[in-house]
């Protein structure tokens, strides 16, 4: 410690500047070291072929304090906290020629500051092309394509696999046909004529008309298309319409009736139509489809269908029905739309009076 | 709601496909009123027919020919 009145002489300062200042002589280390309270101010060099340690304890520097630490041997030095706590923002490995300064700010604790590496572990020293990738090069300016993007030469070229990491192009087919999945091709598909689909209809349920003024099938919202079948359906009162609803909606604008061609029992079988009615305005009550006159024991038969039963939009239907033979009985054919939200359930329903026999079959497609 | 028994006029009868499940539902009153106007209109159409037939025998009886007679005319 320099206190009042010593005199610094200049072999004094010279030691100053060649220790304390971290130039001059470092004290050579070849072995795993223990700093001591006298290294305060010194730098401290590693020289060890093999990986080495330097440890730093607590009571033995004061804050402010500072030993600097290099690495000059090719073993790694290890910083390492022995009772003393040690951070750095850097590494407290040391490779051959690495170092920094230890600085202690208590008697416990003490932050290295790593000087920096040489900038030349950065440098790129060439940049190789890889799959997929074309060009590259050890200097100056290089480039690098992308060997997918070239491959492209037309519109609706496509780049398919041929096996791991490799491609190929599949040129766009004919108009209308479709992407298909074929083992037998080198990119494991090609462009045909699509082939199957359509409509595949299942009976979805069979329900009976033997009670109830109106029958309703609900939960068919998964259904794209629907055909209700009338099976001999018959009620209890003469002189009542037969009318399909839909979603039970009774909003007349709902239901238009494009074209109905109407038969009597002397006419049907014999295509004479007895009366048809044009495009009408909407009828609350649903779209009929038969009348069964004088009869009770007339019976309905035919179908009604509705495509696209889950557009949002104004949908088609279809019906078809013979009834029986009752006096002025009437079967109906005819194309109708209906303006309603999605279909979720068809009813068929009479004015007065219940349903007696018969049943609804319903048939639905997916798709 | 019902659910096994069943009921006759002025019943909703439900058939839920997805469970299978039949219900009884009675017409609300507005239902009903809509019911008997539909009602109402086969009933008014049975006497249209009655008149309809009626004019025809007696328009035939004028004739002095039968119906399959007046079919044959009409062919």
């Amino acid at each position: 410690m320099f206190t009042t009145g010593q005199i610094l002489t200049a072999a004094q300062m010279q030691s100053l500047q060649q220790t304390a200042m971290g130039g001059g002589s470092a004290t050579a280390k070849t072995v795993s070291y223990v700093l001591v309270a006298a290294d305060a101010g010194t730098t401290v060099a590693m020289n060890a072929a093999g990986s080495t340690t330097i440890t730093v304890n607590t009571s033995l520097f004061a804050a402010g304090d500072v030993v600097f630490i290099q690495n000059l041997g090719a073993g790694a030095t290890t910083i390492t906290a022995g009772t003393a706590t040690v951070t750095t923002s850097g590494s407290l490995v040391l490779a051959q020629n690495q170092g920094g300064k230890l600085y202690f700010t208590s008697a416990s604790a003490a932050i290295f500051f790593q000087f920096a590496t040489p900038a030349s572990s950065g440098d790129i020293e060439g940049v190789t092309a890889g799959v997929g990738i074309s060009g590259g090069g050890t200097s100056g300016t290089v480039t690098i394509t992308n060997s997918m993007a070239t491959t492209i030469d037309a519109k609706g070229d496509l780049i398919a696999g041929t096996g791991a990491d490799t491609f190929s192009k599949l040129t766009i087919g004919a108009d209308a046909t479709v992407l298909t999945a074929d083992s037998a091709e080198a990119t494991g598909m090609k462009w045909a004529a699509p082939s199957g689909g359509g409509q595949s209809y299942s009976l979805i349920s069979t329900t009976n008309t033997n009670s109830g003024s109106t029958v309703t099938v609900s939960s068919l919202s998964s259904y794209k298309n629907i055909i209700m079948v009338f099976n001999n359906v018959s009620c209890d009162t003469n002189n009542n319409y037969h009318y399909v609803k839909i979603n039970g909606s009774s909003t007349a604008l709902d239901y238009k009736q494009v074209f109905t061609t109407i038969s009597t029992p002397s006419t049907y079988g014999t295509a004479i139509l007895s009366g048809s009615s044009g495009f009408n305005s909407g009828n609350s009550s649903g779209i009929t489809v038969s009348y069964n006159g004088s009869a009770t024991s007339t019976t309905l038969s035919g179908y009604f269908m509705i495509e696209n039963a889950q557009n949002t939009g104004v949908k088609s239907c279809f019906y078809v029905s013979k009834a029986g033979a009752a006096t002025n009985a009437e079967s109906y054919t005819g194309m109708a739309m209906f303006g309603g939200a999605a279909v979720s359930s068809i009813s068929i329903q009479i004015g007065s009076g219940a349903f007696q026999s018969g049943s609804l079959l319903l048939y639905g497609s997916t798709t | 709601m019902m659910k096994g028994n069943k009921m006759k006029e002025y019943t909703e009868v439900i058939h839920n496909v997805e469970t299978d499940e039949i219900t009884y539902r009675p017409y609300t009153n507005e239902e009903i009123k809509q019911a008997q106007e539909l009602a109402k209109l086969g009933a008014q159409r049975a006497v249209d027919d009655e008149a309809k037939a009626n004019a025809k025998l007696a328009l035939l009886d004028k004739l002095g020919i039968t119906a399959e007679e007046a079919a044959v005319l009409l062919s």
